[in-house]
């Protein structure tokens, strides 16, 4: 005799599961397996909440400007090429669009300009970044001679670029499907076992802070790229620290940063909970919920050193993090034919 | 046919869209790729899923005990979901370094169209192309082969004239090394990446663990005769099987002692 418990599905099959009265188990009429009435119980609880809707909230610090003696002493240019508009202290003139290279760049009013909460100071110096420059291109078979003269190297430049952090207390809740294979031999025969679990994972982790370049005119990928910076360090913002350098100012507002920071936050904390997750054979992540505490976001602006260079009609982007002196920039895609020339070379037993 | 070997390098190294966030194809227990290595050999796969429907994985493993090598790969991929389509369509590349019983052996288990395209005489032409690259310990250099025979074979399964298998023996050789070559170029020439998550801002000790539930939910059981294994290994000459997986479905498997 069995008894109807029809709100429970199978986890093997998915058919509708009945209490054995014989078994005291969760029997499945379709595929055989008999469950443990408990587990069910616990693998359909998971199911339900796990519905709940994620919670990836930040609260936007609010917006103050430059005050009138800071904007005594400041100035502003604007890119007649890309568009790009930088603010620098009185005694640094900018010459030419670090952006770009154009020339062209006039100079504008300071007016409506988001005063930045932090600075991470420049510890790298213009001669640092230029080692490091000369050290990356060095001996790359495939890098023209021409590509980079010591005039180009020159011209590395010191920019403050502006990035929203996204600084939170992340609690996390994933489920996984989770077998454990066991393998014996039984004469002429393998016998294998797999067993299926249900894993569930809870727990958090708090997020120092997570950046996000805040403008447009500089290539995102290239920013990750030089992470990390360490925040600790940052200071309260103070124009003094502008001397010499290029302040980018910020084009894209925090609230369309968020995806980006919260898809990091949410690959993390499941990355986290899933490394706890020991001792199956094989760990398939089904379900990941992330809830946000605290979550604070402020303008902070980060030391880079920065050359863009023409070679062939095609600019290459190099960048050096102002604070570690991590060097990165692509030097690949210079000519599709140096690879097909390599290639033959090769083949040709030159090279 | 040199032509059209050159336009599949071309358009192999020339790929440098990011594969989206998704599974990895590259999963190296045993450590033997740089993570340079892992994220191009990513990236060449993701071109194959999309262009050619058809999945790739490279599976190095430190020990998997007494199980035989080709069974376990097949439910590595049938468990993880690997394969495209209804059938799975898709190729495993196996390695253990060590070990009495799959030690530095390579395996090839095929799952779907993969059972068709790869046929024995392929796999032990795909085996010959990386051995060199095996015995040197150039795991990067055999896997970069390896990803190419793989695009070459799709390429030419595509192709209504089969009598383009006619490639001199030589110009598979310069093929595999200057690939090899550009593919280490290419590497050193492109190192902007996209950042995964963030856990270098977490900060010191904050991860705490509130909830932890492993719930056994039932066990399935399959039987497979073993393979005898008196025609395995013996001068680096292949060994070829058809077997069913645990989870029911049907791979084919060449192995290698390399
Ligand atoms: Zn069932
Ligand atoms: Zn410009």
């Amino acid at each position: 005799m069995t008894q109807a418990a029809a709100h429970y599905k199978c986890p093997c099959c998915g058919a509708s599961l009945t209490f054995g009265s014989q078994s005291q188990q969760m029997d499945c009429a379709s595929c055989g397996n008999s469950f443990p009435l408990e587990a069910i119980q616990q693998a359909a609880e998971i199911d339900v909440q796990n519905t709940t809707d994620e919670q990836m909230n930040w609260q936007f610090a609010s917006h103050s400007d430059f005050d009138e003696a800071e904007s005594a002493h400041l100035k502003t240019y604007r890119c007649q090429n890309c568009g790009s508009e930088i603010v620098a202290d009185e005694t640094t003139a900018a010459t030419e669009c670090v952006y770009c290279g154009s020339p062209s760049i006039l100079p504008g009013v300071l007016s409506g300009a988001y005063r930045p909460d932090a600075v991470i100071p420049f510890q790298k110096s213009k001669k640092e970044a230029m080692d490091a420059l000369r050290n990356h291109c060095k001996g790359k078979k495939l890098l023209p001679k021409t590509f980079m003269s010591d005039n180009q190297i020159e011209k590395i430049t010191g920019v403050y670029e502006p990035f929203w952090l996204f600084q939170a207390d992340a609690e996390g809740d994933c489920t996984f499907n989770c077998t454990r294979v066991s393998a014996r031999r039984q004469g002429q025969y393998e016998v294998i076992n797999t067993a299926h679990f249900l894993v569930r994972r809870g727990g958090g982790m708090s997020f120092k802070q997570v950046p996000v370049d805040a403008s447009t005119k500089m290539d995102d990928t290239l920013m990750e790229s030089i992470e990390p910076y360490d925040s600790d360090k940052a200071d309260d913002f103070n124009i003094g620290y502008l001397s010499g350098y290029q302040a980018q100012r910020h084009d894209v507002a925090a609230a369309d940063c968020q995806p980006r920071a919260n898809e990091r936050v949410r690959e993390s904390v499941l990355s986290t909970l899933q490394s706890t997750v020991i001792g199956y054979s094989s760990v398939v992540p089904v379900n990941t919920q992330v809830q946000l505490r605290h979550g604070q976001v402020r303008q902070v602006l980060m030391p880079v050193w920065l050359l863009n260079t023409r070679w062939q009609g095609k600019t290459y982007t190099f960048a050096m993090n102002g604070q570690t002196g991590q060097f990165v920039g692509d030097l690949l895609g210079i000519t599709a034919a140096a690879y097909g020339i390599a290639y033959l070379l090769f083949t040709m037993g030159v090279l | 046919m040199m032509k059209k070997a050159l336009a599949v390098l071309l358009l192999l190294l020339l790929m440098v869209s990011p594969a989206l966030a998704e599974m990895s194809r590259v999963v190296d227990q045993a450590d033997v790729l740089t993570d340079a290595e892992e994220q191009l050999l990513e990236q060449e796969i993701a071109q194959i899923r999309e262009k050619y429907k058809f999945d790739v994985l490279l599976l190095t493993m430190d020990s998997i005990g007494d199980r035989q090598g080709d069974y376990y790969a097949a439910d590595y991929y049938d468990n993880n979901g690997y394969g495209v389509g209804p059938n799975h369509d898709g190729i495993c590349f196996f390695y253990v370094p060590q070990g009495d019983r799959n030690g530095n052996t390579v395996f090839f288990v095929k799952t779907g169209s993969g059972e068709r395209i790869f046929t024995d005489d392929v796999d032990d032409e795909i085996a010959n192309q990386i051995r060199g690259y095996m015995r040197q310990q150039n795991y990067g250099g055999a896997l970069a082969q390896y990803v190419l025979a793989v695009i070459d074979q799709l390429e030419e399964s595509r192709a209504i004239n089969r009598a383009t298998r006619l490639l001199p023996i030589f110009a598979i050789a310069g093929l595999a090394v200057g690939a090899a070559v550009a593919f280490s170029f290419k590497s050193q020439m492109k190192n902007v990446r996209r950042k995964v998550g963030a856990m270098s801002y977490v900060r010191d000790g904050s991860f705490h663990l509130s909830r932890q539930q492993d719930i056994y939910l039932y066990t399935t059981t399959t039987r497979r005769r073993i393979e005898t294994d008196s025609h395995r290994g013996g001068g680096g000459g292949g060994s070829h099987g058809s077997f069913t997986s645990s989870s029911g479905s049907h791979h084919t498997s060449s192995s290698y002692k390399m």
